[in-house]
């Protein structure tokens, strides 16, 4: 369409556009096969499709849950369907499948993330911290953003630990847990000009937690003879203390991650030892 | 009773705030300026954003306090942080529309440091 196109053709044109848009959804909408209807025996992750389980298990009883001619997968093993808030004693307690690969199956790999994250964080605090930096034109923050960035802050820290605290139970866990507390540190920073946040501090929190995911893996090979092991009974899906030590991971993951953020925000924003002008 | 009638209110509340969304997205579309966009952005959405939670924890039951918390908290920050959007496109520069009367910000007592300043 160029700008010489009388008005009317592009009006028609949108139109259409429109019209074909409403339509693809409209049928793409009709298409969608009815819960009914679906091929759940190809699905990996069967248990998970139905949100309520106990309905899905009645189902699956009654062999309602598979569409006609299908048989499912396993025939020699006696099926034992799971239901949250009953099942005990399971492999691996959590309630979603992506947690016990990260955390459980593959710790070993996420503390390989957590170590690529600390190598980025040093890095740019090796490049960023300390240089001097001159900003003019540096006003002071209106008394809203002060007021405001202070209050939220308080929710967005513990929304923050919300999500790293029940990284088995819902989607989420320590990475955005951590980054949700870096980014209310982030607003503390536009709130005041010359925040400082307690550098050392902010190591030394760091160090520790990682020193902590060490430390329950180094527990996990002295107690089941395997780094990153699950010590832990895994307790009643759905509970908030079940799944072994996927919480306390997540937990020092969560901390870790949160604070080398910090540390990141800090370096790239803070000028160092300069008179605020 | 009580379930459907609170069902139909939070279809209401639903629905009320999906009209200013769509009021929202239409501003954001049709208005000149950097400001006036952000005005249309912010309390359409807000409004809009609170209305739905309100109207999804009144259907769902067990949902309204998650529905109250996340008002809240899109309550506190959405206008700060079109606040701080809003004084920082002015502090820069940005062009404001030329029919834009009342401008209280240019009577202002005190000045933005050199540099920084708008013209």
């Amino acid at each position: 369409m160029r700008n010489d196109t009388p008005a009317l053709v592009k009006r028609i044109t949108a139109l259409s556009l429109i019209t074909i848009l409403l339509i693809g959804f409209f049928l793409a909408f009709k298409e969608m096969p009815k819960g009914s209807a679906v091929n759940v025996n190809q699905r990996v992750s069967r248990l998970y499709v139905m949100k309520n389980v106990e309905t899905a298990t009645k189902m699956m009883e009654n062999g309602k849950f598979f569409a006609k001619g299908i048989k499912p997968l396993r025939t020699d093993v006696p099926y034992t369907p799971i239901t949250f808030g009953k099942s005990k004693n399971l492999e691996d307690g959590a309630a979603n499948v992506v947690t016990s690969i990260v955390v459980d199956y593959r710790g070993f790999d996420t503390l390989g993330e957590v170590t690529v994250l600390f190598l980025a964080a040093t890095g740019v605090a090796m490049l960023l911290f300390g240089k001097e930096k001159k900003r003019k034109n540096k006003t002071e923050p209106s008394l809203i953003m002060y007021v405001g960035t202070r209050i939220s802050f308080a929710i967005i820290f513990l929304f923050g630990i919300y999500i790293f605290v029940h990284g088995h139970l819902t989607p989420g866990g320590g990475f955005p847990g951590g980054a949700v507390i870096a980014s209310g540190i982030l607003g503390l920073f536009l709130g005041k000009n010359g925040y400082k946040p307690n550098h050392l501090g902010l190591k030394v929190f760091e160090s520790l937690s990682g020193m902590a995911f060490v430390i329950i893996g180094l527990t996990g090979l002295f107690s089941v003879h395997s780094f990153l092991a699950n010590f832990l009974p895994t307790g009643v899906i759905g509970d908030l203390y079940s799944a072994g030590f996927i919480g306390l991971i997540y937990i020092a993951i969560g901390m870790k991650v949160g604070a080398e953020l910090s540390a990141v925000v800090n370096s790239m924003i803070v000028d160092v030892e300069e008179e605020w002008s | 009773m009580l379930d459907a009638f609170l069902g139909w209110l939070g279809v209401v509340f639903v629905f009320t705030g999906v009209f200013f969304l769509f009021l929202g997205a239409l501003g954001i579309f049709r208005l000149p300026d950097v400001f006036n966009r952000l005005q249309a952005g912010t309390k359409a959405t807000t409004l809009g954003v609170v209305s739905t939670s309100i109207g999804v924890g009144l259907i769902a039951k067990g949902w309204i306090l998650f529905a109250v918390a996340l008002a809240i908290f899109l309550l506190m920050t959405n206008p700060i942080s079109s606040h701080a959007i809003a004084r920082a496109s002015y502090r820069v520069g940005v062009k404001k529309y030329p029919q834009t009367d009342p401008d209280e910000c240019e009577k202002r007592e005190w000045k933005f440091p050199e540099g920084g300043e708008e013209k």
